[in-house]
């Protein structure tokens, strides 16, 4: 009777345990119509542009959609939102690569920049993905990644070419700089020691010329003003010579530095175009009065000149009679 | 006494009847006929005979009768002399004049001929010819009403006809000529009349004419009348009145349509337009309603299926588009088939519309026409793969998971042959590196294929997916292996490397996919240093010919130097320069970027010959400076030679001359 007992207390614990197994595998769900409902729409309306601009976040799309589909109710679960608008919800991923691809869409170069940084940031948020397993599961992860590495391809030839065609040094090595960055991210070896070689040649030539350019500025500018100084002061023989010099000195200079700046596509150079112009004025004024002075005193000494020297011819006249009475006489 | 005269007076009475009884007077008739038909009737006489007979045992003196008429027009005159007798149960004739004047009118007048022992009647039958005569006509009232129900466009010419038959009589007696029966005045509701009958109708006859009444398709629902003139000339006209009655019909009329919607993408917008329409063109249908059925309503959701109706009302002959539009929900579980039900009601009767579909994943279609077009386009294997992959796509599935796996199998073969047919192409082209970019998205395809595989269809696909991507993966990874081991470079060594972990990877090698990934990051190691190295002698050696350039004279877009001091300066430049970018471009090469190698051999190459030129030019320079030295020189000596000559042959003169 004992042996019976322990029998069917056996078997009651052992159907409890099959109960409890069943219930645990038979998980309760935990999705429901209406949360696949909006997970699938959500992502089927989600079609930015950017799906035809790269082909892998179409793909990544697709692979969304289709494994939404796919998924029994139960497995839809509140962490499978958290990954679908993570990857293809308002802000999310593709949302994400939309706008970057928008940025990058436009002319200005401000943009692309914006885009260049957004896109480094995106990179957090596709780590983030592969921290569900669902997403990596459905292989869903790998598609972004190789996006943002055509995305960051992209950028890098738009500023390279951007660099190529700009004139102003700077902007060039910013561009260069830009490039440098999006090739790094693309992983694209021979383009960044390309770039990174363009710009540090950029670089070194660019402050060269700087050097020479600040200190034939200096040179120019001082000249410059005493220059205008002699202009100003045109009742002095001296001040006007002075100018006169200052002012070849100037140009001189000056010619250097708008020769420089024009080179690296400085803004300055007008400015500089203008004073060489000015200078140019002044110098051919200064000379105008150099001029009239010159005249004045050319005349002066040759009034001086014709009386000593007529003096001169009859004191060689009464010598050389004086001579000749003597040899005459002698 | 008034008792005895009452009494009296009985007894006289019933002494009269007696004496009346006795007298048997055989009444006559009397047949008049006037004739009136051509103008106005003259009178006639007539004499007509009476019978008496007396009954009685004894004779009997019978005195002149009282002879009444109604007929004011009628006189009667004894035309026998009166008193007469009778003997007993002898009969006598007497003769009364019957007078009938023109103007009496047809009939039969009764006259009472009263004698003393009794009466007889004399019966005057006055036949009066008169005119021709349009009897009196009634009204013509169409009894069943007339349904208009034939298509009004079909009957817009005609109209709709009836025809009601009626009798013309003539009451005269001479013929009638019946001049026109028309329509009088205008008929309601635009109806016509013809009439059909005969020209003349004999004296005292009927004729039949046929009135056809054209009702036009313009007419509203209801009675209707018109006036019919029957014109006989001077037998008289009449108008009568023609009645009918219009009744509208409606003919409600669907479109035919598919009642299937067969398989439809979920969240694709697939509608179905069914023309609701009144055929006929009366009268409108209305109260059209369609709801869901309640009671077997069917399993679809309401909201994925929209019904547009736009109109409750159907104008008549023309028609309104009943649209469902099916669009599945994202919940729908594909593969499934639902139905839905729709009682359509309205005010000509009512029906249902039974709807069914069957839900297919998104861009199922798509992916259809994809494969389809691989099929036809792609290498033998695609086209293998993607005819396998049609064929599974094509057969029915029958349950939402059979369904799940079909659609994933599907899309993963035409993203898998997709980027096949592209690597394959780059393969071919010599591009091996951009091919594994293609091989690794079909590697995904075929995980994908693998992971979603149910049935033996698509197992198959997946391992021919699988043995052709492995097929072009081997090749590739011992093309990157002999890259790798032929490699003397960084930069080849890197992308061997890394080109083959992919393939190592794609192929499930783990350990020499780790093996590969970390010789890449040796070699990209390296290959930084030397590439920083590198751009910094490139660098360095452009930095030096800017400072050396200094001390060189331009003249026009020529540097030249031409300050020997400045010789030494621009030799070190120049040569460091040289050096630096030798190294630099060795530095190139080692990494592998064989086009910064070529170009930094060709700058030192450049500098090394404008160096070269700067040498000779300084050469040639100082050349010159010695050349013009000597000439100064030698000028100036034989200038003092000349000098001294003359100051000698001055001096000579002057002694000459002194002496």
């Amino acid at each position: 009777m004992v042996f019976r007992g322990e029998y069917i207390m056996v078997r009651a614990i052992d159907l409890l345990t099959a109960i409890t197994v069943l219930s645990l595998l038979a998980t309760p769900a935990l999705g429901d119509d209406a949360l696949k409902r909006e997970l699938v729409e959500q992502v089927s309306e989600m079609k930015p542009p950017v799906l035809a601009r790269y082909q892998e976040l179409d793909l990544m799309h697709k692979q969304i959609l289709i494994t939404l589909q796919t998924l029994p109710e139960n497995q839809i679960t509140p962490t499978t939102r958290k990954w679908v608008n993570l990857a293809a919800g308002q802000g999310g991923i593709l949302q994400k690569f939309d706008e970057i691809n928008d940025l990058a869409s436009k002319g200005n170069p401000q943009s692309h920049e914006t885009a260049l940084t957004k896109a480094t940031t995106l990179k957090s948020d596709i780590n983030t993905l592969e921290g569900y397993e669902q997403a990596k599961e459905n292989f869903i992860t790998i598609y972004p990644k190789m996006a943002l590495i055509h995305l960051f391809t992209d950028q890098g030839v738009y500023f390279e070419e951007l660099a190529e065609n700009e004139n102003n040094t700077r902007l060039s090595i910013d561009y260069y700089k830009q490039a440098l960055i999006a090739y790094r991210e693309a992983e694209d070896l021979t383009k960044t020691t390309y770039v990174d070689l363009k710009v540090k040649e950029l670089g070194s030539e660019y402050r060269f010329d700087m050097e020479i350019a600040n200190e034939s500025l200096y040179l120019g500018e001082a000249n410059f003003e005493r220059t205008m100084r002699g202009l100003n002061n045109s009742t002095s023989l001296i001040s006007v010579v002075a100018g006169i010099l200052s002012a070849r000195t100037s140009e001189r200079e000056l010619t250097t530095v708008y020769e420089i700046y024009v080179k690296h596509g400085d803004e300055q150079a007008s400015r500089i175009d203008e004073m060489l112009v000015t200078v140019g004025d002044a110098h051919t004024e200064l000379v105008d009065i150099f001029l009239i002075y010159a005249a004045v005193f050319g005349a002066l000494f040759i009034v001086i000149l014709v009386v000593a020297l007529s003096r001169l011819f009859r004191w060689t006249h009464a010598v050389e009679d004086t001579v000749l009475g003597n040899e005459v006489i002698g | 006494m008034r008792k005895v005269l009452f009494l009296f007076v009985i007894l006289f009475v019933l002494m009269q009847t007696a004496q009346a009884n006795d007298l048997t007077v055989t009444g006559a008739t009397c047949d008049i006929s006037l004739d009136a038909r051509y103008g106005d009737a003259k009178a006639q006489e007539k004499t007509v005979t009476l019978t008496l007979k007396n009954t009685r045992n004894a004779s009997m003196t019978v005195y002149e009768p009282s002879l009444r008429v109604s007929e004011s027009g009628i006189n009667l005159t004894k035309a026998t002399s009166f008193p007469i007798t009778i003997a007993s149960g002898a009969s006598k004739d007497v003769k009364i004049k019957v007078h009938v004047a023109g103007t009496v009118k047809e009939g039969t007048y009764p006259a009472t001929a009263d004698f003393s022992y009794g009466s007889g009647t004399i019966t005057i039958n006055v036949d009066r010819l008169v005119p021709a005569h349009l009897a009196s006509l009634p009204n013509i009232k169409v009894d069943d009403p007339v349904v208009f129900n034939k298509p009004r466009k079909e009957m817009e010419k005609t109209g709709f006809k009836v025809e009601k038959t009626f009798e013309i009589i003539n009451d005269g007696d001479l013929s009638m000529t019946l001049a026109s029966v028309a329509a009088y005045g205008n008929p309601e509701a635009g109806m016509t009349f013809s009439v059909k009958h005969p020209s003349t109708i004999p004296e005292q006859s009927a004729g039949t004419a046929t009135v056809t009444i054209t009702i036009p398709v313009s007419a509203s629902e209801g009675e209707h009348e018109g006036k019919l003139r029957v014109d006989a000339g001077k037998a008289g006209s009449q108008t009568i009145t023609v009645t009918v009655t219009v009744k509208h019909a409606v003919k409600f009329e669907m479109s035919s349509y598919s009642p299937d919607f067969g398989r439809v993408d979920v969240l694709k917008s697939v509608p179905l337009e069914i023309t609701l329409s009144e055929a006929l063109g009366y009268k409108d249908i209305t109260s059209v309603k369609i709801v869901r059925d309640e009671s077997q309503p069917g399993d679809g959701k309401d909201d994925w299926m929209s019904v547009n109706l736009p109109a409750s009302t159907i104008p008549k002959g023309s028609s309104v588009s009943l649209t469902f539009t099916l669009r599945f929900r994202g919940e729908t579980v594909v593969g499934r088939t639902y139905t839905w039900r729709y009682p359509l009601s309205h005010s000509a009767g009512n029906g249902t519309i039974a709807l069914e579909a069957t839900a297919t994943p998104i861009d199922i279609a798509e992916t259809k026409d994809a494969l389809q077009t691989i099929r036809e386009s792609g290498s033998p294997e695609a086209a293998n793969i993607a005819g396998k992959a049609l064929g599974m796509l094509s057969a029915s599935a029958e349950t939402a998971e059979q369904w799940a796996s079909v659609a994933s199998v599907s899309q993963a073969s035409v993203t898998f042959l997709d980027a096949m047919g592209q690597s394959v192409q780059r393969i071919d082209e010599g591009d091996h590196e951009a091919a594994t970019d293609d091989l690794l998205v079909a590697g995904i395809a075929v995980d994908t294929m693998q992971k979603s595989a149910k049935t033996q269809a698509q197992t198959n696909i997946y391992k021919m997916s699988d043995d052709y991507i492995k097929s072009i993966l081997q090749k590739e990874s011992a093309y990157f292996e002999k890259m790798a081991a032929g490699a003397e470079d960084d930069r080849t060594k890197i992308i061997a490397y890394r080109h083959a972990a992919i393939t190592y990877e794609l192929l499930n090698s783990p350990d020499q996919c780790s093996v590969a990934h970390e010789l890449a990051a040796e070699s990209v190691s390296a290959y930084n240093q030397k590439i920083e190295s590198a751009n910094n002698h490139r660098v360095d050696a452009e930095d030096a010919i800017r400072r050396a350039s200094e001390d060189l004279y331009q003249w026009g877009d020529v540097k030249l130097l031409v300050n020997p001091f400045a010789y030494d300066g621009t030799s070190d430049g120049y040569k460091f320069a040289v050096n630096e970018t030798k190294s630099a471009a060795n530095e190139y090469r080692a990494a592998g970027e064989q086009d910064l190698y070529n170009t930094s051999i060709d700058r030192a190459d450049q500098l090394h010959n404008h160096w070269l030129f700067l040498l000779g030019q300084f050469c040639m320079l100082m050349i010159g400076y010695i050349l013009l030295f000597v000439a100064a020189m030698v000028w100036c000596i034989f200038a003092f030679m000349a000098f001294t000559a003359d100051s000698r042959e001055e001096e000579f003169g002057d002694v000459v001359l002194l002496s």
